[in-house]
């Protein structure tokens, strides 16, 4: 049950809405269960799913329906590691939203917590670098939390950035378009 | 998919990673603020490519649009971007006719108003990857384009030309230097409508009809024309075998320059560039007698058919002239000197290489007398020139930055050194090309 140990790590630092809810037990913990694609399921409290616009949207679709929630098109992993982020930062008031600009968007830094977040996702074994931010990337798209989107991107494009063509090929596992390919697709 | 399909094993092949456009767009905004920044992204794949190029046009179409002159101060400011622009292209056309890299600019054809691929075809050895006639012909959409070069581009073989240059108006400049697949030019060049200016066709060895191409020029744009280059001097030596190997017909001739005398003289014409054209001689020299007025720089080493009389005339009526190449040509003796001092007053830039002992320290004094403004003197393989007139002129012409002197065997023995030490703290001597003199050597050490 690592998702709970994650949150109970969370509360201790006083940084989750969980912790401030248990004090001051005037209202229980509206707690909703995730199941992801591959039948992982996650309980979370409902300000940690609100980072997200997609579950939010639905939290009010479907008002008071306990049901456990299916998320598809997310991994065990991805989401386990999307409620670490939306724990950390579910009280933040500063995070990136739609509404800044680009250039703000820009030139705002990786903060200390997020550079070894994304560390840590670099860092798992097995998975090319890339394929491990790409796919928690399109995850966070999918659940639209502005936050991590920014997050992964800036993290991409720090990753591709000083590279020539042919290692971001490689980095994407493009391949070199032959030239028949290219003449078909021009006729 | 086949059903009857094993699963599959563990290490699958991995997938090419494929993201949404709009993060590939959040992407590429935060590489955004150098240009540059982007061009390798923008190649690395179709998808990427497509979100790229808007961006980086955005950045381009005030340049592009020839705006750029009425914002002094933004000039500078866009001048690395303009050059990433460039590289864009360039890269783009290295992955060559597969891509049809032109086309992927189809949409900002109006606003191209230069293309430059010459260093498609120093990058990429491959001939097939290169620039071909079917990629310049969609140029003919660029209505605005004022440069083209495809120097050394080895796939061009010059049949789009004749489109190119009927329909583009406003085309000035054109390079086709060392295509080296070109092999008629002539009737392309007679349909041109174009205002060209700036024509370079240096090292066309293979082209068959040289003589009717350059009349052709002559004929077509004799009202605009300003520089003229026909260098065979790109591939040393070659001009010689060629001339051997297939006649004389083929290799520029006075044929090309018998047209000029009944063309009105070209008033813009201020640079001719006729290197190592070792059949250009006196004939040539005297169809272009009315047309030299404006020169400003002239080439015409290793022309070998020349004489020192109509090379005087020629020269005494050239007083714009600034740069002067007379290396290894027979004809280049004293008097010859002496006219080029006296007529060429803004003369800055003079070469007289390898003149077989022709000329003599009578030169050097003719220079120091008359021609104070200049900047650099090539005297290699010199024989008679001495220190004692080199430090004359050296002393005449306080604009002097580079003497070249490689071979002159009467300065071996002198104290060049503590004279050029003298005239360098004197004078504005900064670079000195003292190339297989120890002596002179130990005295370039010295800060000089």
């Amino acid at each position: 049950m690592f998702h709970r140990a994650n949150l109970r790590n969370n509360s201790k630092n006083g940084r989750s809405q969980v912790g401030q809810n248990r004090n001051s037990k005037k209202k229980p913990v509206a707690k909703l269960t995730l199941i992801t694609e591959d039948n992982e399921s996650f309980t979370v409290c409902k300000k940690v799913a609100e980072m997200s616009m997609f579950f939010k949207n639905m939290l009010q679709d479907t008002e008071g329906i306990p049901a456990p929630f299916i998320v598809p098109n997310v991994s065990g992993y991805d989401l386990k590691k999307i409620i670490e982020y939306c724990s950390y930062h579910c009280l933040d008031t500063d995070c990136p939203n739609d509404n800044d600009s680009l250039r703000s968007r820009r030139d705002r830094k990786i903060g200390h917590w997020d550079e070894t977040f994304v560390r840590n996702i670099i860092n798992k074994d097995g998975d090319p670098v890339i394929d491990n931010l790409v796919g928690l990337t399109k995850a966070a798209y999918f659940l639209d939390i502005p936050g991590l989107i920014w997050l992964m991107t800036k993290s991409i494009a720090n990753t591709i950035d000083p590279k020539p063509i042919a290692e971001i090929r490689e980095i994407f596992n493009v391949p070199v378009p032959s030239e028949r390919e290219e003449e078909i697709l021009q006729r | 998919m086949d059903p009857a399909a094993p699963p599959r094993p563990p290490q699958i092949p991995r997938l090419p990673v494929r993201l949404p456009v709009e993060i590939i767009e959040q992407i590429i905004h935060y590489l955004l603020p150098q240009v540059s920044q982007l061009v390798a992204p923008a190649q690395a794949c179709r998808v990427w490519y497509t979100v790229c190029i808007p961006l980086i046009w955005r950045r381009f179409a005030p340049l592009m649009s020839g705006k750029l002159q009425y914002l002094p101060p933004l000039q500078h400011l866009l001048r690395a971007e303009y050059d990433t622009m460039r590289n864009m292209v360039i890269n783009v056309a290295q992955r060559g006719s597969s891509l049809n890299p032109i086309l992927n600019f189809s949409s900002n054809f109006l606003l191209i108003q230069e293309v430059d691929l010459s260093a498609s075809a120093r990058s990429n050895p491959s001939p097939d990857a290169q620039i071909s006639d079917n990629l310049l012909t969609f140029l003919v959409n660029c209505t605005k384009l004022r440069r083209l070069e495809v120097a050394g581009c080895a796939n061009v073989k010059g049949s789009a030309f004749g489109l190119i240059l009927s329909v583009l108006p406003s085309l000035t400049r054109l390079s086709i230097a060392n295509c080296d697949r070109i092999r008629t030019l002539a009737d392309e060049l007679s349909q041109c409508g174009a205002p060209l200016a700036i024509v370079n066709m240096s090292g066309l060895h293979d082209l068959t009809d040289v003589n009717e191409s350059v009349r052709e020029v002559f004929l077509q744009c004799s009202r605009t024309l300003e520089v003229l280059v026909l260098d065979w001097s790109e591939l040393p030596g070659k001009g010689e075998v060629y001339l051997r190997d297939r006649g004389a017909d083929s290799h520029l001739s006075e044929d090309a320059f018998i047209s000029l005398d009944d063309l009105p003289p070209m008033e813009h014409l201020r640079e001719l560039s006729l290197s190592r054209c070792t059949l250009i001689g006196d004939n040539v020299l005297r169809h272009l007698l009315p047309h030299r007025g404006n020169l400003e720089t002239l080439r015409l080493d290793y022309c070998l058919q020349t004489t020192p009389f109509t090379l005087t005339l020629f020269l005494t009526g050239c007083p714009h002239l600034r740069i002067l190449d007379l290396s290894d040509t027979p004809s280049a003796t004293d008097a010859v000197v002496s006219t080029v001092a006296t007529a060429c007053p803004h003369l800055q830039w003079l070469a007289l290489r390898g003149t077989l002992g022709a000329v003599t320290d009578a030169s050097l004094q003719s220079l120091a007398a008359h021609s104070t403004d200049l900047r650099a003197l090539s005297l290699n393989m010199n024989v008679h020139v001495t220190w004692l007139a080199l430090v004359h002129l050296a002393r005449a012409c306080a604009r002097l930055e580079a003497l070249a002197l490689v071979g002159c065997v009467q300065m071996i023995d002198t104290p060049v050194g503590e004279l050029f030490v003298e005239f360098a703290q004197g004078y504005d001597v900064h670079c000195m090309q003292f190339h297989g003199r120890v002596e002179i050597a130990r005295v370039a050490n010295l800060d000089v």
